[in-house]
């Protein structure tokens, strides 16, 4: 069942990719540039959340006027803040579209498993970073998520007392309350570049930035919503005063939302539980090669006399799964006996996907159990996934 | 794929929105003199999503290569 929704939605995602390849050239198709596209609202955040931090003061008194002085008498204060809101929620869309369109189309289980997981991590810290910085406001909105928060926290058992007071930097909302926020706002997002190292150290060509035309209509689109619906602050935080309602950026306040049809400690415990599906889905689909009818063909191996040290299979791979160390000796074909450098296949990395073969215009490299009906198996089934269902 | 024959037109419409963008530069200016800045920040965007069509239409009608 599982499976063969996904197979679906595999179908599902493809047949869009066809669509607005249609419409758009085939380079500047959005889909495929959604993890571009998430540094390239990180990195807008990042710049305007530097120019933000300069006006900010982060104290009980300060920080709402800061933020008032910042949107009301900074020349274009306004729009920078309104740009790193909707920054904000324009990077969580782009970091869900990246994470539904690599597990419909199966590239998140087995070789891909770190890029998965790193990404979850990717997404839990950006959504805590999303979340404290609605904190730093410190208006109403801001009083009651910290008192919600802390409700929460309070309801784990054993530990809650003290997330509490980690989390508010003291036993209740003192003159360091604000600037824990700030750390809690500022650390995760500097966390989320180390993460970011993790995503992409075992891809060899990860596609990191979008094409031109995205950048300019993502940011034409950042100043259109930061000028028609500027980003606003509700009434100042008052101490002792527990408001009632707020506005809610559904992307980042969901949890909020649920906190007050359900006790908040419920609420969090749905999000842990949904955090924790996130982390093992790559592992619910665990198949061997003999469960999906082929067989394992063996990692790659050089075929030493015959590799001219050319480099191209190493830069083909996708799994970095190619070192090139100094030959320690001659090749034995004409073409490999003035070689500087030999290929060396790192096993534990190689998914056997044969790519290196294909690289390799010197036949130095081999899949040494790969026949030719694996070779037409795995094009039907490649076949059967493009195609529309049903058909 | 070649689509010669849409050529013309995608480039009628490149000028006309280029049109729109200069108006729009009009807009950044009198925003600014003005102390209206957020027509001038609005014309600011409005003018680089016009530049992402246009490159868009540029390639359609085979004017520039692939990035
Ligand atoms: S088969 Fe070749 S390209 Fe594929 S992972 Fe192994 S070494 Fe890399
Ligand atoms: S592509 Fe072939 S010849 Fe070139 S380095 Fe790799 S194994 Fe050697």
């Amino acid at each position: 069942m599982y499976r063969r929704l996904l197979l679906s939605l595999q179908s599902a995602t493809l047949r869009l990719d066809t669509w607005i390849n249609r419409v758009l050239p085939q380079d500047f198709n959005p889909l495929y540039y959604t993890g571009g596209l998430s540094n390239l609202f990180l990195t807008i955040l990042v710049v305007s959340g530097i120019l933000i931090f300069l006006y900010y003061e982060p104290s009980l008194e300060g920080a709402y006027a800061s933020v008032e002085f910042l949107t009301r008498d900074v020349p274009y204060g306004v729009v920078f803040r309104g740009i790193h809101r909707y920054a904000a929620d324009a990077y969580l869309v782009a970091i869900l579209l990246h994470l539904f369109r690599n597990w419909f189309t199966d590239r998140y289980r087995e070789a891909r498993d770190s890029q998965w997981l790193s990404g979850m991590f990717l997404l839990v810290v950006s959504g805590f970073a999303g979340f404290t910085g609605y904190l730093l406001v410190w208006d109403e909105r801001s009083q009651l998520l910290t008192s919600l928060t802390v409700q929460a926290l309070r309801s784990v058992p054993l530990v809650g007392d003290r997330l509490a007071r980690v989390f508010l930097g003291g036993p209740g909302v003192s003159d360091t309350t604000l600037p824990r926020f700030l750390f809690l706002h500022v650390g995760p997002a500097m966390t989320l570049y180390v993460l970011l190292w993790w995503h992409y150290v075992r891809l060899r060509h990860p596609k990191i930035w979008p094409p031109s035309v995205w950048v300019l209509f993502s940011l034409g689109l950042l100043f259109i919503l930061a000028s028609a619906l500027p980003a606003t602050s509700g009434r100042p935080a008052q101490p002792g005063a527990s408001p009632e309602g707020f506005a809610v950026d559904w992307f980042f306040l969901w949890p909020y939302v649920l906190a007050r049809w359900l006790a908040p400690g419920w609420a969090l415990a749905l999000v842990v539980a949904l955090v924790a599906y996130g982390m093992v889905v790559p592992y619910t689909l665990r198949e061997t090669p003999e469960q999906r009818g082929v067989r394992a063909l063996g990692q790659a191996v050089v075929v030493e006399e015959n590799c001219t040290g050319c480099e191209l299979c190493y830069y083909d791979c996708p799994y970095n799964a190619i070192y090139m160390v100094p030959s320690p000796y001659p090749g034995k074909s004409r073409a490999a006996a003035n070689r500087k450098l030999l290929a060396v296949v790192v096993d534990s990395r190689c998914v056997e996907c044969g790519i290196c073969i294909g690289a390799c215009p010197f036949e130095a490299l081999e899949l040494p159990r790969m026949l030719d009906k694996d070779v037409q198996q795995r094009i039907q089934r490649g076949a059967r996934a493009a195609a529309p269902v049903g058909s | 794929m070649r689509e010669p024959e849409r050529g013309g037109w995608y480039l009628a419409v490149a000028g006309f929105l280029a049109v729109l963008a200069l108006a729009c530069v009009g807009l950044m200016v009198y925003g600014e003199w003005f102390d209206r800045r957020l027509v001038a920040s609005g014309a600011v965007g409005v003018l680089l999503v016009l530049y992402a069509v246009i490159v868009v239409l540029f390639r359609k009608a085979h004017l520039t290569a692939e990035d």
